[in-house]
């Protein structure tokens, strides 16, 4: 056993395996990957081995993708069977709902490449002939993919890693992980210690345990899973006799449930209420292959609808009931990049389609690891989108609930009740009593939108206008005449500090700091290729200190990533200043007369510009003032020490009672982003598109000195941009039920080729336009350009209109 | 305080389980301080009874000829040994069918448990036995005044055949209980050695994939002299009998070669043999469980190497 | 005739099973368990004697803690008519169960009694043989073959030599041997169906009957493992290593 290695792969499940594969693959061939048992006696073995290439998003479908293409070469690689039935697979439509997540879904589908077509009933039935299409109202079906042999696949890998030269080493059990005093990892195993640079977690069921030798408290923990086999069905075995191809696999989402055949007979996997979270504490210490005993009660309603849908299933007796365990997570993504606060340490965890995942997740995190970034926008599946919040507790709630929610209609506004609610801004109940229905970022609870008098405050999800589109327009022009309230504590905040600060920001981030204390700029954190990985306001304090505030969802992405860079002689202090911060958000018209009545200081243009930052008092309370706003109005944001929010929110509903000061939510707040062409970090900002592709001139000065990924960005412009971003009008969309807005992920089409796609999209009350931000091709960027754009299966015509519809001028935020 | 043997006999020819059986008792005799007897039970079986008073350490040895018993029934067997019974402080019997048959019947009317298929004497209460297929051993004390054991004779030396003189006293008692009659049987005839006692067992699974295929295993057989088997797979399948079977449910042997031949190892073929001297694995799945408990293994097809096996043996024999 | 089929919920077959390391047993908490291999084969033979005609009732008695009642259902599920659980959370010995179900046969006055021939887990192979024995029944041990007709059942016994034909008379008890039948597997709806069926749930002191156990287990190891043995190439390697380094041929 080796004594030294680039990189230690810790557990040799599908996940470890197709990690150390493609690392080996890349060129670190010094790798080794280490199995407390035999590879697959986790979870992997008892895998039903299914590859959904559908997923709703546009980076986890990449990963799905990779796989389906991937696998099937590993047979002329390795010369081992993977057992690839590329029999397809279908998605079964109940209502109508279903059928506009499908759109939905085939629009993301189609900007990533993959095929899939949709089918009438009559058409499933000549697929699948034991289906009863009774109810349905249509289907899609992915041809290309189906199902693998589990360990037969991981086996390929295996193999594959083993010829290119890495090490695997079996009945080795990791006994501790340390750092050493050179900076480097020590992995201590019952069978001798290995020093390496990396260290990549994919232990599956035991991921807390490993999390733990190194302090870190993984989100995943381990829900059961079961699936029914057969016996073999007289109609199956007749129709494989009779040289018919095998049904495909067939997924009743309405149903929640999956089903295919095997040997003969019919293999049901149900996603059912109540399965229980396992292995709490972490599987025994000699877990191996291990199956839990089943429980077919909590399965009879999906049982029912399988055989009501396909009877044969009934027909036949069962021959097995497998329930084992499968890694989860709190959203039912998995975690594939790098662990928070710890150098070089990778997580590969909580793969609840780990057969599916595996094959992108290993070539990404290897590409991660070895080139310092992926190639795909893996924000999906950071394992740092979750934080500390993420309690054992928590996990057991949310890991069920996502198990049981994997097959539920997955509305983009979707909110998940389990856990929460968690962290409260002070003025939560305030808000709750003013109409506030709210849903969940990063653990916090975030007004959405609110309720009017009269009306239930429940929330109602939709790929079209939903129950809340009236309510949240009344917000919005609510803002626009008067005066709003938004609740956005849920900002991440940090100060960055120190005689090296300065210098040391500069170099983070793309923009020019601001000269003067009291000066605010919009500063983006480039990757080394150039793209966009984070986006900062960044309010100078003091010579030495800059304030600097980032979406709350990215808190531990983007402060991960600070820390990470500051440097090792010190001179740069990094402070979290998250949850002792509260943030309130004034804005409209009316914000100046309002400030002015609740504080002394001067809020005229002369003495309080636009992106500027003041220490004031509003009542008794210190606040730092910023006046800087995402919804393009007159407007500041209120940074305070979260004791006194209260104190600052009834000084401002009191003043602002005859101002017609009123709350908006989140969903109020992207409606009027949307109107300003304001980006957002993960749809019109991503690594995949370079900074200057998604617009972002006026804050990225490569003149100005060096800076990460400003060579890289540089070369790319000298390459050439393929993609720039537009903001769009969609023409023809008008009542709530049969035209809907873009929600983002449409393709935009000319002459019948797909040329770019949409990235977030809203309807703008302010202008009363249904309105896209866009990715469309350079020569196609000018207004007035014209596309089709596809909205849930209906070909609507865009045009390209000029940033920021509302306000172009500005006049209104800088009044 | 003494011990009763359970002869295991077919009436003309004293089976060789019974001296394995002898050994256990005569470790009992010794821990107890008492005498060692045998009962031979059966019809026109006096000749067993004179080779089994011929056995070293035996004080006397019961006939019971009846024609009642002349096919062991168990409802015909099990009064004899109730009433014969009370002079013992043990029952020690092979663990053969017939054993297996009738001792628990005369546990339960002695209202004591039956002990079955020890593996070893700790002491006069206290015994080792395989549970889980043998993955396991339990040792276990009884508290019963009469104990009631049957052996597995593959972990036991056979008792010397001779050096014993004891005497030979009739016993009647036997009764027609009137609810069983034999009808007949089919048993396996065969030139070779018994499975449970051969010192080389030759074995088959499904991989031999016909009948007739067992030839090739039978060839081999004869010349090592030994004896064939087979597993579940094998006997479900209809290539062989069924007492060719060996396994958790089937035949335990303990010979010092065993070979395997196309038999994948599965945990419950591998109770019945995994206590051989050696064992030789000849199957072409490399990832087979029975390598695992091979002291040799040929990763090779066995229509290949059951041909070249035997073309090796005739140099080397 | 009723006929009453014995059943015992034990760790499944495909477990590797675990000794405890304090030598107190096998481990089964969280551990797969199911229906002993032999009792499905004995429920099937029950089954197909009341789609016969042979039999109008299948009664499935378990002697088990309370997850015993599972694999009751499962007999339902199979197509037993109702189920009988003796409720008893320690673990009993042959002889205790072999009263329990006299007491049982004494109220229920089944034909025949079906078990399987032994337990997976205790391996006794004994149960069945008391039962007889208490009843002053006639037995048929390890059978393959059961043909009811009047007041007699002919059974062919896998024995040690090869097969033997017996023909005793019913009332009987039969344990049955791995060639029999091939157990159905239940259907879906019929394993439904089962929750619906009855189980009398009693506890031995109901029976009058004491189960205390007459052996104490001392300890529980695992045996001694075998050293990892050698590939050889070719038969004529086999042949030189069996009769020079291992000298048994």
């Amino acid at each position: 056993m080796k004594t030294q290695a680039r990189a230690v792969v810790i557990g040799g499940g599908v996940v470890g395996v197709s990690t150390l594969y493609h690392l080996a693959k890349k060129g670190w061939t010094d790798v080794v990957l280490v199995e407390r048992k035999e590879l697959t006696s986790g979870s992997t073995w008892h895998a039903a081995g299914l590859l959904p290439l559908f997923n709703m998003s546009y980076s986890v479908g990449q990963l799905h993708k990779y796989a389906v293409n991937f696998y099937p070469t590993l047979e002329d690689e390795t010369g081992l069977k993977v057992g690839f039935s590329q029999v397809g697979n279908i998605r079964l439509a109940m209502n109508r709902d279903r059928m506009d997540e499908y759109h939905q879904y085939a629009a993301v589908a189609a900007t990533i490449g993959v095929q899939v077509d949709f089918l009438t009933p009559g058409e499933v039935k000549a697929f699948w002939p034991l289906c009863d299409t009774e109810g349905l109202i249509g289907a899609i079906r992915h041809p290309q993919d189906g199902y693998i042999q589990s360990a037969d696949v991981t086996m390929a890998m295996a193999k594959g890693a083993r010829d290119m030269g890495a090490e695997i080493y079996r009945h080795t059990k990791v006994t501790a992980i340390e750092r050493t005093p050179a900076g480097e990892w020590l992995v201590r195993t019952d069978k001798g210690d290995i020093t390496c640079e990396h260290v990549v977690s994919a232990t599956g069921n035991f991921a807390r345990q490993t999390g733990a030798m190194v302090g870190l408290d993984i989100p995943s923990i381990p829900v059961e899973h079961q699936f029914i086999v057969t016996e073999p069905h007289p109609e199956v075995v007749k129709r494989h006799q009779q040289g018919l191809p095998e049904m495909g696999v067939l997924r009743e989402p309405d149903g929640s449930w999956y089903m295919r055949e095997e040997a003969g007979g019919l293999l049901l996997g149900p996603y059912e209420h109540g399965a229980p979270c396992c292995y709490v504490d972490g599987p025994p210490d000699d877990c191996e292959n291990e199956l839990f005993n089943a429980d077919l009660d909590r399965l009879e309603p999906h049982i029912e609808a399988a055989i009501n849908r396909v009877p044969a299933f009934g027909e036949v007796g069962v021959k097995e009931v497998f329930n084992g365990a499968i890694a989860y997570t709190p959203d039912g993504s998995p975690m594939v990049g790098p662990a928070w606060d710890r150098p070089n340490f990778w997580i590969n965890e909580g793969h609840s389609f780990g057969i599916t995942a595996a094959g992108g997740a290993g070539w990404q995190i290897a590409e991660w690891i070895i080139d310092g970034a992926p190639t795909i926008d893996m924000m999906g599946v950071d394992p740092r989108r979750f934080g500390d919040y993420a309690t054992k507790e928590y996990l057991i709630a949310k890991n069920e609930e996502a198990y049981a929610n994997v097959f539920v209609i997955h509305y983009p506004d979707e909110e998940r009740p389990a856990g929460r609610p968690l962290r409260t801004a002070p003025c939560y109940g305030r808000m709750k009593a003013l109409g506030a229905v709210f849903g969940q970022k990063f653990g916090w609870e975030r007004p959405n939108w609110f309720a009017p008098e009269g009306m239930a405050r429940k929330d109602h999800w939709s790929f079209r206008r939903s129950k809340w589109f009236g309510p949240v327009g009344g917000e919005c022009r609510n803002v626009a005449e008067n005066v709003g309230l938004l609740d956005m504590t849920a900002f991440a905040k940090c100060r960055i500090s120190g005689p090296g600060a300065e210098a040391w920001l500069d170099r983070i981030v793309a923009n020019r700091l601001p000269q003067k204390t009291g000066r605010i700029i919009l500063g983006h954190a480039l990757n080394k290729a150039g793209g966009v990985h984070s986006e900062f306001t960044i309010l100078r304090q003091g010579d030495d200190s800059f304030y600097l505030v980032s979406a709350g969802a990215f808190t531990r992405i983007d402060h991960d990533y600070l820390k990470k860079q500051l440097p090792e002689g010190g001179g740069v202090r990094f402070d979290d200043l998250t949850n002792q911060t509260g943030v309130l958000v004034v804005a409209g018209p009316k914000a100046r007369e309002l400030m002015s009545r609740v504080s002394k200081a001067d809020f005229s243009n002369q003495a309080f510009p636009w992106l500027s930052g003041q220490d004031i008092l509003v009542g008794l309370a210190p606040v730092n003032a910023m006046r800087v706003n995402y919804v393009g109005e007159l407007g500041w944001e209120l940074h305070h020490p979260m004791e006194y929010q209260n104190h600052i929110f009834d000084a401002l509903m009191a003043a602002g009672e005859d101002l017609g000061l009123k709350p908006f939510g989140i969903r109020a707040m992207d409606s009027m982003r949307i109107e300003k062409s304001y980006r957002m970090v993960g749809t019109e900002l991503s690594i995949e598109y370079a900074a200057f592709e998604s617009g972002l001139q006026r804050f990225v000065h490569p003149g100005k000195g060096d800076f990460i990924g400003r060579d890289a960005l540089v070369a790319w412009r000298q390459r050439g941009f393929r993609n720039q971003m537009v903001t769009l009008e969609i023409e023809g969309v008008t009542d709530a039920d049969s035209h809907v807005d873009p929600l983002g992920g449409n393709p935009l089409f000319r002459a019948g080729n797909m040329v770019g796609r949409v990235t977030g999209g809203n309807y703008g009350f302010r202008v009363g336009k249904s309105l896209a931000l866009a990715m469309a091709p350079v020569d196609m960027a000018g207004t007035g350009n014209t596309f089709d754009i596809d909205i849930l299966g209906d070909r609507k015509q865009a045009t390209v209109i000029e940033e920021s519809p509302y306000d172009p001028e500005n006049t209104r935020l800088r009044a | 305080m003494a011990v009763l043997v359970i002869a295991e006999h077919d009436n003309s020819e004293l089976k060789p389980a019974t001296l394995n059986a002898v050994t256990v008792a005569q470790e009992i005799a010794k821990e107890i301080g008492g005498d060692l007897e045998i009962l031979v039970a059966g019809e026109g079986c006096g000749g067993v009874a004179e080779a089994a008073a011929k056995i070293a350490g035996v004080s006397r040895v019961l006939l019971a000829d009846a024609p009642e018993l002349a096919n062991q029934l168990a409802e015909n067997l099990t009064p004899l040994l109730v009433k014969l019974a009370s002079g013992y402080s043990h029952l020690v019997a092979p663990a053969t069918t017939t054993a297996k048959n009738v001792m628990p019947r005369v546990a339960v009317l002695l209202d004591v448990a039956q002990i079955s298929e020890i593996t070893a004497v700790v002491s006069a209460d206290t015994f080792v036995r395989p549970i889980y297929a043998g993955n396991a051993l339990a040792t276990v004390q009884s508290s019963d005044a009469i104990k009631v054991i049957t052996v597995r004779t593959t972990t036991f030396d056979a008792a010397a055949a001779e050096g014993g003189g004891a005497t030979v006293e009739a016993v009647d008692g036997a009764v027609d209980a009137g609810l069983s009659s034999f009808l007949g049987q089919d048993l396996t005839k065969s030139e070779r050695p018994e499975l449970t006692t051969a010192d080389i067992v030759i074995s088959g699974g499904r991989g031999m994939q016909s009948s007739d295929n067992f030839a090739l295993l039978e060839s081999i057989a004869d010349k090592l002299g030994a004896a064939v088997g087979a597993s579940r797979a094998a006997v479900d399948a209809g290539y062989v009998p069924n007492d060719y079977q060996i396994g958790q449910t089937g035949k335990v042997v303990a010979p010092n070669l065993y070979i395997a031949v196309g038999i994948s190892g599965a945990i419950q073929h591998l109770a019945g043999m995994k206590d051989s001297k050696v064992i030789v694995a000849i199957n072409k799945d490399e990832e087979a469980p029975i390598f695992q408990v091979a002291d040799y293994g040929l990763v090779e097809d066995l229509f290949t190497a059951l041909p070249a096996l035997a073309e090796e043996l005739d140099k080397a024999l | 005739m009723k006929v009453l089929v014995a059943i015992k919920r034990v760790v499944d077959f495909n477990v590797n099973i675990r000794v405890r390391g304090d030598g107190s047993g096998v481990e089964t908490n969280n551990v797969k368990m199911s229906m002993n291999p032999f009792d499905e084969i004995a429920v099937e033979e029950a089954i197909r004697m009341r789609e016969a005609g042979t039999a109008e009732e299948v009664v499935a008695v378990s002697i088990g803690p309370a997850q015993s009642a599972e694999t009751i259902r499962t007999a339902l599920a199979m197509g037993a008519d109702r189920g009988i659980h003796v409720l008893c959370e320690t673990q009993t010995e042959p002889l205790a169960v072999a009263k329990l179900l006299k007491a049982i046969v004494e109220k229920e006055d089944p034909g025949l009694v079906i078990l399987g021939k032994q337990a997976i887990d205790d391996d006794c192979n004994q149960t069945g043989q008391m039962l007889s024995a208490l009843l002053g029944w006639a037995q048929g041990a390890f059978i393959s073959k059961l043909a009811v007709a009047g007041g007699n059942a002919e059974v062919t016994r896998e024995v040690d030599g090869g097969l033997e034909k017996v023909s005793i008379k019913i009332p009987a008890v039969v344990t049955v041997d791995l060639r029999l039948n091939e157990p159905r597997y239940a259907s879906l709806p019929n394993i439904m169906k089962a929750k619906k069926k009855p189980i009398d749930q009693m506890s031995p002191d109901d029976l009058g009957v004491d189960v205390a156990p007459r052996m104490k287990i001392l300890k529980v190891e695992e045996p001694p493992k075998r050293q990892a043995g050698v590939k050889v190439e070719n038969a004529a390697q086999l042949v030189d290593k069996l009769k020079n380094e291992a000298k048994v041929i």
